[in-house]
């Protein structure tokens, strides 16, 4: 007879863990459909757009979109360890998590299909350093999980996932292209797409740290150091994906200065590493 | 692989270059050993306190020498400061992937960048490897002249360019 258990009959649901907040959160929260946000004024916006203004919005759209296809695809591995060590609450809300980035590839794909109206494949504005993060050490570290579920693997994972790519990359980026279209007034439906978004991805974040602090205070020192050794590997590419759009535009469209991003990206950065680093005392 | 610093160099026999020595590096070590009286066997840094007049010359050397820095550097210009709590603050002249000098900055002393942190911090850098770009990005090593826009681009450089001194044998880290 098999020994399986089912932890919601067996102990019962845990309502103050924090893992069941966030999944009630996204119950309230996270519902909200991309199709039922109007793009029409967004699309003649872009219509009065000049050429570079259109590129760089058409180039930071593709690589959120691929972003979010990639967050989608790598999620299953750290569900898949997370359901075998029967941790039901984070369980539950890693399915509204998965959902809630499915429909982030929807939103920013329709700003592809009905506000550039581009048909062609973008994979070309997928630069040499967002390559090595989207296509190989997210994977890799994500895919690793199948066969390596240590604490360690798990922490190598959650800091690529949830620190570097939703943490630094994902979030300045909406950062940045919000402020984009609020400075200039433009797209309000792009607008409160990505408000909705940020707001989604401000959960997923919270989880990424509720997982590496409970990694921290079961097993200390060698998740700590895998954490640190993971930032140092790929913050150099993290912050090189936004040099090189840099590089691609002079003057840049939109008096986009690198600081707009790197500030951000910085603060958020230290605020994460510092609660991470009270939640273990080396 | 390029040339390197390795941990024993004083060890390698003048003339007789290791693997991944360019016969440049080597000179440059040969004369380098001359100017702070290095002999050409025994670990002779031994004892150099960090942050000492030998140890940036040591430093200046292992610099000079490395075509990897050159490479990552070459469009580097401008000055740079290290401020080590409040007693320390060296100088380096760079520019375009040469190191032309490290010495202890005078106070009229120019620069195009500035980075800053207590003690503890350089020795996390400087002998226990940790990544430069990592603590910038903490703020922990905090650039306190220049833009961030502009240096974070030398990140590897700067990686580069401490993993030369983190790479000279025998310094008295205390």
């Amino acid at each position: 007879m098999s020994d399986l258990t089912y932890v919601s009959t067996e102990r019962g649901l845990n309502y103050d863990h924090p893992a069941w907040k966030l999944f009630e959160k996204s119950k309230k929260l996270g519902v909200w459909n991309p199709a039922d946000i109007d793009l029409s004024k967004d699309r003649d916006d872009w219509l009065t757009l000049n050429q570079d203004e259109q590129d760089i919005l058409l180039r930071l759209t593709s690589l959120f979109t691929a972003g979010e296809e990639s967050v989608v695809q790598e999620l299953m591995p750290l569900m898949w360890v997370i359901s075998r060590e029967r941790r039901l609450e984070e369980e539950m809300f890693l399915s509204a998590f998965l959902f809630e980035e499915a429909k982030h590839v929807e939103t920013f794909r329709r700003f592809v299909d009905e506000i550039a109206c581009v048909n062609g494949d973008l994979s070309h504005y997928h630069t040499q350093q967002y390559r090595d993060v989207f296509y190989d050490a997210l994977p890799q570290a994500m895919g690793a999980l199948m066969h390596d579920n240590s604490p360690v693997a798990q922490a190598k994972a959650s800091a690529t996932y949830n620190m570097i790519v939703e943490g630094v990359l994902a979030e300045t980026g909406y950062h940045a292209y919000h402020t984009i279209l609020t400075r200039r007034g433009i797209m309000p439906g792009m607008v409160k797409l990505v408000e909705l978004v940020k707001r989604d991805e401000s959960r997923h974040l919270a989880y990424g740290l509720f997982l590496l602090s409970r990694l921290l205070e079961e097993h200390g020192r060698p998740v700590w150091d895998v954490i640190e050794e993971r930032m140092s590997e790929l913050l150099g590419p993290a912050i090189g994906v936004i040099e090189e759009v840099f590089e691609l535009y002079d003057p840049m469209p939109f008096e986009l200065t690198p600081d707009l991003f790197i500030d951000f990206a910085m603060s958020q950065f230290q605020s994460r590493m510092d609660r991470l680093e009270a939640s273990f005392t080396p | 692989m390029g040339p390197r610093i390795a941990p024993d160099f004083v060890c390698v026999e003048v003339g007789s270059p290791g693997p991944g020595w360019s016969e440049e590096s080597l000179n440059l070590l040969e004369i380098r050993r001359g100017d702070i009286g290095f002999q050409t066997t025994g670990p002779k840094l031994a004892g150099v306190k960090l942050f000492s007049d030998d140890w940036q010359k040591a430093w200046e050397t292992a610099l000079r020498s490395s075509a990897e820095y050159q490479d990552a550097s070459r469009t580097w210009e401008g000055a740079l400061i290290l401020s080590v709590g409040s007693d320390v603050r060296l100088f380096l002249d760079l520019h375009r992937g040469e190191c032309r000098q490290i010495r202890n900055a005078l106070s009229d002393d120019e620069c195009r960048f500035e980075l800053a942190a207590p003690r503890d911090v350089w020795l996390d850098l400087l002998q226990n490897g940790k990544d430069p770009l990592y603590l910038v990005m903490r703020g922990k090593l905090k650039l306190v002249q220049g833009s961030k826009a502009q240096l974070l681009p030398y990140s590897k450089a700067a990686k580069i360019m401490l993993g030369a001194a983190q790479s000279l044998p025998g310094v008295d880290y205390e």
